[in-house]
């Protein structure tokens, strides 16, 4: 009985409660009845003279391990599952570009203040924009790094949050919170670019973003690499636990058989006497402890795929679309030689606004859509990566696949503007005008849907 | 010597398909018994079978919910004599419909290979 003090049984089974819940594919009512259930099974245990600790062991290795309940649960819930998903690719979008327009910012800068002070530079228009790379690149490894490493910190914050959310008004409060933070953290980044401006003139900017747009085509190969790591890994764990199970009495040292061979009688199948016999000469603690972090890791590994997804597949329909509207407007610009001058630039500005909103919702609902229809393709190329040699054609694959899509959103739009016509400058001024404004109006409409996806995940509701 | 004896009859489970096969009916004929709740199932299954059929427990209620979805069977709360609220399943018109299928296809199989290996089918 002396294990009592040590061990806290609710405590326990609150934790192992937790953990479940930290996944989308339990209801509460779900976790409410394999909580009775593991409460049944340990007062069995209990009589039968097992300790809380061992009776709590057994009890939830026979209920079955989390991830492999988690998948036959998600079977049920298939709409929670997604919802947790796009809620991670809308914070994975919003904190990495935040993260992004913040490093490459930061980093345009150095290089502006460095080019001030080096007023001659070698040779013509190369060696600038190949420096301004090289600034660029640890600037693009950093915001990836602050990404991840925030996120994790986040647990906290995001159980706090979550707490906030049940109730109306303190969810209003939220969502308004979360609106100025992102909109000041608009400013923020718009006055980085300011600040690249302010130190040089044009032609330093010039060199910055050719500079960026040799980064961009890296960052897509790299993503598309570390996505499908980030899913080979997860997958991995989930194979480290299914082996877990298995073990060879035969090659057990003679001492821990017999106390397998008294425990069984009690009740317990080879295994769990195995399990209870080993953790009575103190060898199972370290196993748990190891089983407990590859839990964790599984949980932010799924997050960090989702996020990635996200990143990836939202800028392309982004791009896309937003390329569409912008030629759709220089066309019909083209027609138009008079407008209602009186407000002088802002109708077209206005204009602009009018045909990007549009596009930017069926951007988001492409994103959607085409990520739901993917199971069958996600399930393939899953089967693919846990052997090495299809996981490099699968990197190889998607890394050209990710240029040619690339190469479609930045060169299409080029060449549609060849067919069309080179529109003018203020033309083209005007359409990055309402771009910005519908940015900003994209960032509170993000921010906005991520509080109410979270709210729908983390509030119970109503049976 | 005992330890041996006790892993020969461990040994001797049902296979993972037979299990997944056999689920459903299993649960529908426990619930013709009338109303229980899931940790008791699975001890009556336990005991029926002598441990020869071993379900991962947790395994057993999105079957559950899943045949509650198909209104086989019907759930409630309700408050056990301990005062710990357990869920209780019951089984619906649906459900014996179900079950009858169930039986006869089963017994099909059963009387199959009962001619086939020559022994006579233990028809209760």
């Amino acid at each position: 009985m002396e294990d009592q003090t040590a061990f806290e049984l609710n405590q326990v089974i609150q934790r192992w409660r937790e953990d479940l819940a930290k996944s989308p594919a339990f209801r509460r009512e779900n976790l409410n009845e394999l909580e009775s259930h593991l409460r049944d099974s340990v007062a069995a245990l209990q009589t039968r003279g097992f300790s809380a600790e061992e009776a709590f062991l057994v009890a939830t290795r026979r209920l079955g391990q989390s991830r492999q309940l988690e998948a036959e649960f998600s079977k049920l819930n298939r709409s929670a599952i997604w919802l947790e998903r796009a809620m991670w690719m809308l914070i994975g979008l919003q904190v990495w570009s935040f993260f992004e327009g913040l490093m490459s910012g930061i980093a345009g800068n150095l290089f502006a203040l460095g080019s001030r002070m080096v007023s001659h530079y070698p040779t013509g228009n190369a060696w600038p924009v190949f420096v301004s790379t090289l600034i660029q690149l640890p600037a693009l490894i950093a915001a990836v790094w602050l990404t991840w490493t925030v996120l994790r910190k986040t647990d906290k914050f995001g159980a706090w949050i979550a707490s906030k959310l049940a109730r109306r008004s303190s969810f209003a409060l939220c969502c308004i919170a979360a609106c100025v933070l992102a909109l000041l953290s608009c400013v923020l980044l718009i006055g980085l670019i300011v600040g690249q401006w302010k130190f040089s003139g044009p032609a330093t900017v010039a060199f910055i973003s050719r500079s960026r747009q040799f980064i961009a085509p890296l960052r897509t190969i790299g993503f598309a690499i570390l996505t499908l790591v980030v899913a080979r890994k997860w997958q991995g764990l989930q194979n480290i636990r299914a082996d877990q199970t298995s073990f060879d009495l035969n090659q057990m040292e003679p001492h821990l058989r017999d106390s397998v061979a008294t425990l069984q009688p009690r009740g317990l199948s080879a295994e769990e006497a195995f399990v209870i016999a080993t953790r009575r000469i103190g060898q199972g603690r370290q196993l748990e402890a190891g089983l407990d972090k590859t839990n964790r890791n599984s949980v932010w590994l799924a997050r960090a795929l989702w996020m990635l997804i996200g990143i990836q597949v939202w800028p392309f329909f982004d791009r896309l679309m937003s390329g569409i509207a912008g030629n759709l407007f220089a066309i019909g610009w083209k027609n138009v030689h008079q407008i209602p001058s009186a407000v002088g630039d802002a109708w077209p500005v206005f204009f602009s606004a009018l045909i990007q909103l549009p596009a930017l919702i069926a951007a988001v609902w492409l994103t959607w859509k085409s990520l739901r229809k993917s199971g069958k393709i996600g399930q393939w190329i899953a089967t693919k990566l846990t052997q090495r040699s299809s996981f490099v054609i699968c990197c190889i694959a998607a890394s050209v696949l990710a240029l040619l899509l690339y190469a479609l959103v930045v060169v299409v739009p080029m060449w549609w503007y060849k067919f069309a016509g080179e529109p003018s400058w203020a033309t083209v001024s005007y359409i990055d005008f309402s771009r910005t404004f519908i940015a900003a109006l994209r960032i509170i409409g993000f921010t906005l849907l991520t509080l109410l996806l979270a709210r729908k995940r983390f509030v119970p509701q109503k049976a | 010597l005992t330890s041996i004896a006790a892993l020969g009859i461990d040994s001797f489970v049902l296979s993972k398909e037979l299990i997944a096969a056999s689920t459903v009916p299993l649960v529908l004929s426990v619930l013709t018994e009338g109303e229980i709740y899931g940790y008791a199932l699975i001890q009556r299954v336990r005991e029926l079978s002598s441990g020869r059929i071993e379900w991962t427990e947790g395994m057993l209620y999105p079957v559950l919910h899943w045949m509650e979805k198909e209104e086989l069977i019907e759930s409630e709360w309700r408050e056990a004599e301990t005062g710990r609220k357990r869920k209780y399943y019951r089984l619906c018109k649906e459900g014996r419909k179900a079950l009858q299928q169930e039986q006869e296809q089963w017994m099909t199989v059963h009387e199959t290979l009962s001619k086939l290996w020559k022994t006579k089918p233990h028809l209760s």
